[in-house]
């Protein structure tokens, strides 16, 4: 409002009090007609009351809105051919696919690298100085970050003023929108799920990122992955610093998934929101609905705040009390009373899913009848399932044994190690990676050892020399003459031995997580004992259904595996032997000792070692290497005995295997 | 999946407190109101399809209604006024749109077929005339926005004057001279 304007509005307020309003304009406004003018105008106005034009709610609401929706597809379209003008020769956009509180979401072709992919775009409407800030934070946090499971940033940028940020397109569903259509998920399907979503938060959590708003909604499936997407409102806690841009009064999040912290506007919001938002999201999946709901959002946020945890037993009864306790600890009230990760809630999760008498209403990991059990049927198949034959080939006392081609190229013979099983493995999170990065420049050959996997379980005769002559039948079998030999853990002294037996044969030896001396000979006398108590330990325990004692050894192996691949390998243990034959398998290796052979050896070789595993020592990988003349040795970063899919030390043991065998 | 709540509700509350983070929200939030709009469209027609037909649909009762499915019983929600602020406008939108539309079809825009019942309301001119209003309540907006806000909130929403006085956070008082000024500026803008 303008002075002139100012001062005929109090002129107007002033005119209406005042006995006679003629004589108080005129007094007023001497000099000014027009203003006079204009007031006289306003008081006639005001006195015909009631003149403004009455309306028909009832019929406007109940038109149908064709116009508006129309209206807003025209605006879709101006602000699509405007980013199209300024991504034009990058990007071609083709559709909406997606709208949320933010954001929208397009589907568009990366015309540089012929790929589709998804532009978020922040929503036009929602612009303002702090909403543009949360946008540009969200593009910088999720740069960041560099995980399987969390969807990555190929590119940003922003067009007059509007910024956006390119992801990879994926071809898949929400995970709100698999519950939508399943109702409840099975416990198998769920537990992996939340297994990789657990495994992103940890590691987003350990990069000092809390998402903030977990939801179904922001968790992608595709055929053989979990992606977590949209860290739109999560924000970096570093130090001390706090944000300015998350009020800390104001609530943020979605009601449903929405942490007692969250919604009391608590500003101690840590990672623990995470895994109560995480909580939910897992019981959604198994109860078919978020453990709080209500008619209005207000309700909602409230509960989570109020009210009791609700027995996830109750909506689901196949589950038991072991279960709702996990519940209770992961929605507890207070963040402090909270598992303190995600993995180690979906690893709590997971055990008690199983120790529970009722399982089998659920078809969880039931003892099965040869090698079928429901946890393997569940697993996604990998990107290119493995194309193998599988073929058996007669030891020399008679054993049967089952080894496997898979790839094209030159030879790549791998000795048996512990726990193998050449169907398993083809589709296992721990495996697969390896049979198909092996397999890519060449013709694998792998076996499974005797006494276990698809070879003889009844072997009477289990000792490293028939171990050795096992390899020897194989590669007779598969009719090779020369070939890189690789040994894995227990394969390296194996390999070892053959290489020194056939030196003509081996090409090139490529070894990982191996040692020259089994456990009862390196004269470490605490790694001896530990592995007396495996044996006893593996004796009492490795049949049962309870997966405790075999977890022990998944611990020990992959220490950083996700709860989903520990529940593997517990099952993957259970299938692949005998208790009797796994502790005969386990003292048979205890006296090992390839020293001498190794000190022998005249061939090319290549001893690779995670530096922090537990299961074999670094040192035993460093010793094994100095004895061999002109070996040359890879320490791996990684803490698993054998590196995992997502791991760096995987790409970067694919990368040196295959120089050193020149494949690269 | 989500029980009673309903997904434009969510959404309300959700692009609610997108704004609140966001802090000093100047303007009605449009994605607010396109959102609200949507709630109330599917609110009157819920109501209306259990009501008489010579019902006459109460804004104040619709945009309240809309107000508690989101907010609970809470009274003293903190998103109130930000909310009315942007149902209002919906409803603004609404009755303009729809008075659009008719009068375009009245003036033979289109190729809609005229019936006899469009002939019926022909005579009466309501829509050209609130059309016309709002395009006084854009001068008006210019001039000041808080004038336009009780005008928003009064005559669209068709609150009292204490209600709005309450949402605004000022004294009735005051209101009653905002709207008595606001409402004659209206009139002598439309006549102008």
């Amino acid at each position: 409002m303008d002075g002139r304007q100012q001062r005929i509005r109090e002129l107007f307020d002033a005119a209406l009090k005042s006995r006679d309003r003629n004589a108080f304009i005129t007094a007023a406004t001497t000099g000014d007609p027009e203003m006079a003018a204009e007031l006289q105008r306003l008081l006639a106005a005001h006195d015909e009351t009631g003149l403004l034009p009455r309306f028909d709610a009832a019929a406007a609401l109940a038109s149908i809105p064709t116009d508006a929706s129309s209206r807003d597809e025209a605006g879709e379209h101006h602000i699509i051919s405007r980013l199209s003008r300024g991504l034009s020769g990058r990007y071609e956009l083709s559709r909406q696919v997606g709208e949320g509180g933010m954001a929208t979401v397009y589907l568009a072709r990366d015309v540089r690298h012929a790929r589709d992919v998804a532009i978020k775009v922040m929503r036009p409407a929602l612009f303002g100085r702090d909403t543009l800030a949360r946008f540009l934070q969200e593009i910088r946090l999720t740069a960041r970050l560099h995980h399987p499971h969390i969807l990555p940033l190929f590119d940003s940028g922003e067009i007059d003023g509007t910024p956006y940020y390119v992801m990879p397109h994926i071809e898949g569903v929400t995970l709100a929108h698999r519950i939508h259509e399943a109702g409840q998920l099975s416990v198998g399907e769920a537990l992996g799920i939340a297994g990789q979503v657990a495994s992103a938060l940890d590691y987003a959590h350990a990069n000092k990122v809390v998402h903030r708003d977990i939801k179904p909604g922001n968790v992608l499936l595709r055929r053989d992955a979990t992606f977590v997407c949209d860290f739109g409102i999560g924000f970096a806690f570093e130090g001390t610093a706090r944000t300015p841009l998350t009020d800390p009064g104001r609530a943020v999040g979605s009601p449903s998934y929405m942490s007692p912290e969250q919604v009391s506007g608590d500003s101690r919001v840590d990672e623990r929101t995470d895994v109560y938002a995480l909580a939910c999201v897992v019981y959604e999946m198994l109860a078919g609905e978020p453990p709080y709901f209500g008619r209005n959002p207000r309700t909602v946020m409230m509960r989570h705040v109020q009210d009791p945890i609700p027995l996830l037993s109750s909506a689901r009864p196949g589950l038991g009390e072991e279960v709702d306790a996990v519940f209770r600890i992961a929605l507890a009230k207070s963040a402090a009373d909270r598992y303190a990760t995600a993995g180690a809630f979906v690893q709590r999760l997971a055990q008690a899913a199983v120790v529970h008498p009722r399982r089998r209403e659920f078809g969880l990991l039931q003892p099965s009848d040869g090698f079928a059990s429901p946890l393997f049927e569940q697993q996604e198949a990998p990107p290119s399932v493995l194309e193998q034959t599988v073929r058996i080939c007669t030891a020399r006392d008679n054993v049967k044994i089952a080894w496997a081609e898979s790839g094209n190229g030159p030879p790549l013979v791998k000795a048996a190690n512990w726990l193998s099983h050449l169907e398993h493995d083809a589709k296992s999170p721990m495996w697969r990676h390896w049979w198909g990065g092996l397999s890519r420049h060449h013709t694998l050959i792998r076996y499974d050892e005797r006494g276990q996997g698809l070879s003889d379980w009844n072997a009477a005769d289990i000792s490293f020399e028939a171990w050795v002559a096992d390899l020897e039948a194989v590669v007779d079998a598969a009719g090779l003459d020369r070939f890189t030999l690789l040994g894995v853990s227990k394969g390296g002294p194996i390999a070892v031995a053959y290489a020194h037996r056939h030196p003509e044969r081996v090409e090139r030896l490529v070894l990982l997580g191996a040692y020259p001396q089994g456990r009862a000979r390196a004269g470490d006398a605490q790694w001896e004992t530990k592995a007396r108590v495996e044996v006893e330990l593996v004796k009492l325990g490795w049949g049962q259904e309870n997966p405790a004692h075999r977890q022990v050894f998944s611990s020990l192996f992959f220490p950083e595996a996700d709860p989903q691949r520990i529940a593997w390998f517990n099952e993957l243990q259970r299938v692949t032997a005998s208790p009797e034959n796994a502790a005969r398998i386990m003292e048979a290796a205890f006296d090992i000792d390839v020293t001498a052979q190794a000190r022998a050896l005249r061939v090319p070789t290549l001893v690779f070692h995670c530096q922090n595993e537990e299961r074999v020592p670094v040192a035993a990988g460093r010793h094994l290497a100095s004895l061999i003349p002109g070996a040359e040795f890879v320490a791996l970063e990684s803490r698993n005995h054998i590196p995992l899919e997502h791991e760096p030390a995987w790409t970067q043991f694919l990368e040196i295997f295959e120089e050193f065998t020149g494949r690269s | 999946m989500t029980g009673f709540l309903d997904a434009t509700d969510l959404e309300i509350t959700r692009v609610l407190s997108a704004i609140r983070a966001g802090a000093d929200a100047p303007h009605v939030d449009p994605a607010l109101v396109r959102l609200i709009e949507q709630r109330l469209r599917q609110l009157a027609a819920g109501r209306m399809r259990g009501e008489r037909a010579d019902h006459t649909l109460s804004t104040t009762e619709l945009v309240n209604e809309a107000y508690l499915r989101i907010a609970g019983p809470d009274r003293d929600w903190e998103n109130r006024a930000l909310f009315f602020g942007a149902a209002v406008e919906a409803m603004r939108r609404i009755l303009v749109e729809h008075a659009r539309a008719r009068s375009t079809e009245k003036r033979g825009g289109g190729v809609q077929r005229v019936t006899f019942e469009d002939l019926r309301i022909a005579h009466a001119e309501p829509d050209t005339d609130l059309l016309a209003l709002d395009e006084a309540m854009q001068s008006l907006e210019a001039e000041d926005p808080r004038l336009a806000k009780v005008v928003r909130l009064r005559y669209f929403g068709g609150f009292t004057i204490a209600e709005v006085a309450d949402l605004l956070g000022t004294s009735p008082a005051t209101v009653k001279r905002d709207w008595s000024y606001a409402r004659a500026r209206l009139l002598t803008l439309m006549t102008q």
